[in-house]
């Protein structure tokens, strides 16, 4: 029988439904470690023999009579190297029935083989075999002997393989079964994915070993020392080795040795106050280092501890980057080096569209290098500890971290964490995550999990953080809403229940007057940072600038972190070699939650959605704030904490009609953290023709070099329209009048190269000729739909009845009807005629009363009006306005107006108003699920053109428009449930609308503030067209 | 930058002195590339200064790929074979005018450095981030891999060994 036996059936009870063993032979947790010394690391990553056996003990008779093996590479998952267990997704549903702690019969259990051998000279050397992540229950056996067990799957296991090693080739064998116990307690947004999905490496110390190393490095009052608390856990194997010492060296950021000689360490105690071991000892080095180079995700200043141990056994080294900083809460303020930082956050999930849950070092050296570009500042690693490599980059690059335990019990949310079978596990898990992340100075704060309710699980896991590591503070949002939210789900939100429980105010999705409420009246006042907001599923993020406002002008709101990184989306290609990503109930799994694993703010490839601009402009360093225009006199403001504006240089431009017509450079600004200085530019009045307006456009870009970006590279910037009006209105010069004919039914109106012809049957304009080309395919006709986007509703899901989408669909939106009700024509007294329609739009909810009108000048130029009359029976509407479908020639696009990229009435602030270029094609936005996209908002006129400079221009009127251009309807992108669902019609469908609807964030969390939407009323807009 | 290259070397001198570090090692690599102007697969001559600084695996992929190469050519004289023309070892096809790197990530026997590209043709400048992916070898460091990371969707693909292993 194998060795497994004896850890798959402890005591006979089955190892995987039995939530009070969760470590077998399983050292204690240790800070993780990045440099080693030459030829102590043996990596195991690459081909592994594997088989995927149907449970644990079909895999059990495997290891003791195998059949045929298959390859497998580590780390990875298995899910996604072709085996028969597909992945599965579900966010809090299980994805099985069973109830805790069992769980199906079926079991995939994936059995791992490989050899190695050891190199000669670790011989009579300690062996430590590394897991750096198995998903979910890992069971060892090295050269036939049982090893050990582990099951918290995203932090490190670690057994002493030292005497079951032998000379030659040893044998491994890793055995993992997909669900356990611990199933219920990751359950976790994101796919189930399983297997050896982090690192797997040997690595050798001398027997007398540095068994954790504790670095407690802050700062004095002064914030201007250095406090160094170094706490060298020993292992011995018993009395402590005659003779040790310990050496310690501390080298500056410039790596310039900061004490004049190293201390050394000869004394060791017995064990630490809160981690006594009977066969370790404990070094210990205190010392102050005055004007210390603090660590700020401004300006993360490393310094390298260099710690050797000399013993009887050999030596050891331990090299680490290390930071000081302060953590602190005073009052409601989370305060960074003493100040208040605001935190500019984003949720983050390991995940790699190729490899799933085994992610490169050089992808989340890619996120981090994006989010700094992108002006974020924190990460909280949803929803377990991310790779430890990670941690290392945000150390390096500078974010601020919330690392959060592996613990999420959300479909039993109030029942697990006051399971005493389970109170184990929650302490473990926390334990595993601080001792292995303790010396990260990037860490600002430990979250005891995600949506696991608020039980005595959580208050000892948070009790034990309080005593054994006090320098951060406790993050818990389900410890808001104490112990009994399950009992009385409707009470109104106090936050202030459990503060044992969380030193931080983190709700999730609260609505902006929530917020703002409870930083007013709280009588317990702590910090108030949202753990998750502004969910970015598909073309989100709406009112995220709203958000901003309040925690800037609300003492007490402090940030948040969007929701969340990165899509989750699993690259294939279809049968026509079409790449595409995947999503929930695409493997054919069932229940499933569809593409709710899509809603982060960068594609599974990592290419920013549109949104990241609106995340940029919000969190830039630097905010510019009028004082007089007419003068040039602005206020620069410094949103950082602890750099000056030194390090930024500024520029500025005048645009009319976006051509620059004056611009120079800012004076070289040394604004300190956190305050303003005022600048004067030499603005002169520009000339403008009538209806144009002068923007003063500042951009500020880096001076030189710096770790994330090149120098030049576009950090912030701010857009002013400047108080300039045109002296006198143009005048229109004399032209013969426009005339009108009647025949078969067909009014055609001539106005110079112009013809434009209307029907009453066709209730709209049905041919625009300019110079003999032909622009129309179909004239305009009232449009009240857009394809819904996530947070309208989730297409692919049931019960969104109170969503937007739910409320159209009830009312017929989708299938609306226009019909036509005759035309008729004036001549006017100006020369011009003008043809008018009546239509109506119907649907199961009500109606809308469309009368249009359209002047054909003889200058050759439409002017159009629409009116609009909306039953009060409808619901808030997706959007108002009129469609064109324009012949495919015209596929040059050129708008002045907010871009390059789309914006919306409640995404537009990282949209400058500017002259833009591109094509119609060039407009479309890949969103995993197909929805509405490519709108442009603050639209003075939108032109397109085919390839001779032929082209037709919608300006607006009295109200700026939003416009969009493409080659899918609404209803194209609404059917589809995967980009390659859409075929490109060849037409092009232009969109003038008087609104579209906010986006909100409705998917999880608030819809639109009411100031965004459309409801059903009475409406008026126009536009003109021109042709050239 | 310079405070940047001591911590580097901090770290480096305390894992152990190095004949060459990563950095120079990319540098190598990264000049070479600029200054050949390789389009497409580099040729017979151009592999005898990438090799010694590419991992067997890579110097194996592309090896096989430009075998797989001649053998579409001979099969399909009037078509185009892949990997014939375009920046490869970058995210821009259209090509590459001047890099900098940026701050190593170095770490036991794996570093991955950002790369910081620059194209200008057509009087547009396009810039984007790749990171170059090394493994230690001996006293060295050979390039394993390029991560094409520009923000637009006309990548080559993941990765330099994705695409030259045909995952593209």
């Amino acid at each position: 029988m194998s060795a497994l036996a004896s850890l798959l059936y402890p005591g006979g009870q089955p190892c995987w439904e039995f939530p009070e063993l969760f470590r077998v032979a399983k050292l204690p947790p240790h800070a993780s470690t990045r440099a080693w010394e030459p030829g102590t690391r043996l990596s195991l990553d690459g081909d592994w023999d594997f088989h995927l056996a149907k449970t644990p003990d079909a895999a059990l008779k495997f290891v003791e009579s195998p059949g045929s093996w298959e390859s497998i590479r580590v780390p990875g998952n298995w899910q996604l190297q072709g085996f028969w267990d597909k992945p599965h997704y579900t966010n809090v549903q299980m994805p099985f029935s069973d109830q805790p702690p069992q769980v199906p019969e079926l079991n995939p259990t994936g059995v791992y083989r490989r050899t190695f051998q050891v190199p000669r000279d670790w011989r009579g050397r300690r062996v430590i075999l590394h897991f750096g992540g198995a998903d979910n229950t890992l069971l060892v056996q090295l050269n036939g002997r049982a090893v050990g067990l582990s099951k918290d799957s995203r932090t490190p296991a670690e057994f002493d393989v030292t005497h079951l090693l032998r000379s030659g080739s040893n044998e491994l064998i890793a055995l993992v079964i997909k669900w356990s116990d611990a199933t219920f307690i990751e359950d976790q947004d994101h796919w189930w994915l399983s297997g050896l999905h982090r690192e797997v490496f040997l690595y050798t110390t001398p027997k007398y070993h540095i068994a954790d190393v504790d670095v407690r490095a802050g700062l004095t009052d002064d914030l201007r020392t250095g406090t160094l608390d170094l706490r060298v856990s020993v292992d011995f194997g018993g009395a402590v080795d005659a003779g040790s010492r310990l050496e310690v060296r501390l080298l500056d950021p410039k790596g310039k040795p900061v004490f004049k000689k190293p201390h050394v360490v000869t004394d060791f105690c017995n064990g630490d106050e809160n981690r006594p071991a009977w066969n370790r000892h404990l070094g210990r080095v205190t010392a102050r280092i005055p004007r210390v180079r603090a660590w700020s995700a401004e300006q993360p200043h490393l310094y390298t501890l260099q710690i050797t141990l000399h013993t009887s056994t050999g030596m050891q080294r331990d090299v680490r980057r290390i930071g000081f900083r302060r953590v602190e809460i005073r009052g409601r303020d989370l305060l960074i080096n003493g100040r208040r930082v605001m935190i500019k956050g984003v949720n983050r999930h390991d995940h790699d569209d190729t490899t799933g849950k085994a992610v490169s070092r050089e992808r989340m050296l890619e996120d981090v290098l994006t989010m700094k570009r992108f002006n974020f500042n924190a990460v909280r690693t949803s929803h377990y500890p991310n790779d430890p490599h990670f941690l290392d980059l945000c150390d390096q690059y500078g974010l601020y971290v919330i690392d959060e335990a592996n613990i999420e019990s959300h479909a039993y949310a109030h029942s697990i964490c006051r399971d005493r079978r389970y109170a184990g596990a929650f302490l473990d898990r926390v334990m595993n995550m601080v001792e292995r992340d303790k010396n990260h100075p990037c860490i600002i704060a430990w979250s005891l999990g995600n949506e696991s309710g608020y039980g005595p699980n959580h208050s000892a896991a948070a009790g034990w953080l309080r005593q054994a590591e006090p320098s951060r503070p406790v993050h818990y949002e389900g410890a808001l809403w104490g112990p009994d939210a399950d009992k009385n789900p409707d009470r109104k939100i106090e936050w202030d229940d459990q503060p044992f429980g969380t030193d931080i105010v983190c709700p999730m999705y609260a609505p902006i007057p929530v917020i703002k409420e409870y930083a007013a009246k709280s009588k317990k006042p702590r910090p108030l940072i949202l753990c998750e907001y502004s969910h970015a599923m598909g073309n989100s993020n709406g009112s995220l600038c709203d958000y901003w406002d309040a925690f800037e002008s609300t003492p007490g709101l402090q940030g948040g972190f969007i929701w969340e990184w990165i899509d989750h989306g699993i690259r294939t290609k279809d049968a026509r070699g079409r790449e595409y990503w995947l999503y929930g109930g695409d493997f054919g799994e069932n229940p499933h939650d569809a593409n709710f694993v899509c809603d982060g703010l960068v594609w599974p490839d990592r290419t920013p959605h549109p949104a990241m601009w609106e995340c940029k402009k919000l969190q830039q360093p630097v905010a510019v704030e009028p004082v007089n225009l007419k003068s040039g006199r602005l206020r620069i403001r410094n949103r950082q904490d602890f750099t000056t504006l030194a390090w930024l240089r500024g520029t500025w431009e005048v645009g009319v009609s976006g051509r620059v017509v004056q611009s120079g450079k800012l004076p070289v600004l040394k604004t300190p953290p956190g305050q303003s200085e005022t600048v004067s530019l030499p603005i002169r009045p520009p000339a403008l023709a009538s209806g144009e307006e002068a923007f003063l456009t500042l951009r500020f870009t880096t001076a030189s070099d710096t770790p994330w970006c090149e120098q030049g590279f576009e950090v912030a910037w701010e857009q002013l329209a400047l108080p300039f009006r045109a002296k006198a209105p143009g005048t229109r010069l004399r032209q013969p009048p426009a005339t009108l004919e009647e025949k078969n039914g067909v009014l055609t109106v001539t106005a110079g190269d112009l013809v434009v012809e209307a029907s009453g049957k066709a209730g709209t304009l049905t041919s625009l000729r300019h110079k003999g080309v032909e622009f129309l395919v179909s004239g305009p006709r009232v449009n009240i739909w857009r394809a819904a986007t996530d947070n309208d509703g989730i297409k692919a899901w049931t019960g969104q009845e109170s969503k937007p989408l739910g409320r159209w669909r009830k009312a017929g939106l989708p299938e609306f009807q226009v019909t036509g009700r005759g035309v008729s024509a004036t001549r006017n007294k100006d020369g011009s005629v003008t043809l008018s329609f009546q239509s109506v739009a119907t649907a199961r909810g009500g109606k809308i009363g469309h009368h249009h009108s359209y002047t054909v000048h003889p200058n050759g130029e439409i002017v159009v009006e629409n009116d609009f009359a909306c039953d009060r029976t409808l619901p808030d509407l997706p959007r108002l306005g009129v469609t064109f479908i324009l012949r495919p020639d015209f596929e040059h696009l050129v708008w002045f107006g907010r871009g390059p990229h789309e914006s919306y009435c409640d995404r537009k602030r990282g949209a400058a108003v500017g002259l833009y270029r591109g094509t119609v094609t060039g407009q479309y936005v890949p969103y995993i699920v197909p929805q509405e996209h490519g709108n442009k908002t603050d639209v003075r006129w939108m032109e397109l053109a085919d390839p001779r400079g032929r082209a037709i221009v919608f300006a607006a009127t009295d109200r700026l428009l939003e416009c969009s251009a493409s080659h899918f309807t609404a209803n194209d992108l609404y059917a589809a449930a995967h980009t390659i669902d859409l075929t490109p019609r060849r037409e092009i469908i232009v969109n003038l609308d008087y609104a579209q609807r906010g986006l909100g964030t409705a998917s999880c969390g608030p819809d639109t503030l009411e100031r965004y939407l459309l409801p059903p009323d009475d409406y008026w807009f126009g536009y003109r067209i021109q042709f050239r | 930058m310079k405070i940047l290259l001591t911590l580097v070397t901090g770290i480096l001198l305390a894992v152990g002195a190095r004949a060459e570090s990563p950095e120079a090692v990319a540098r190598t690599f990264f000049d070479a590339y600029v200054k050949l102007r390789v389009s497409g697969l580099p040729g017979e001559e151009q592999m005898k200064t990438f090799s010694p600084l590419l991992t067997p695996e890579l110097a194996g992929l592309i090896a096989a790929a430009r075998a797989e190469q001649e053998e579409f050519r001979k099969k399909n004289p009037d078509e185009k074979p892949p990997w014939i023309e375009g920046a490869l070892f970058s995210s821009l096809f259209e090509g590459v005018s001047a890099y900098r790197l940026g701050e190593p990530v170095v770490g036991d026997d794996r570093a991955s450095i950002p790369v910081y590209w620059e194209y200008t043709g057509d009087g547009q400048t396009s810039r984007w981030i790749d990171v170059v992916s090394l493994v230690r070898a001996g006293d060295t460091w050979k390039v394993a891999d390029i991560f094409f990371c520009a923000p637009w969707d006309f990548r080559p693909g993941p990765t330099l060994r994705a695409l030259l292993s045909g995952r593209e």
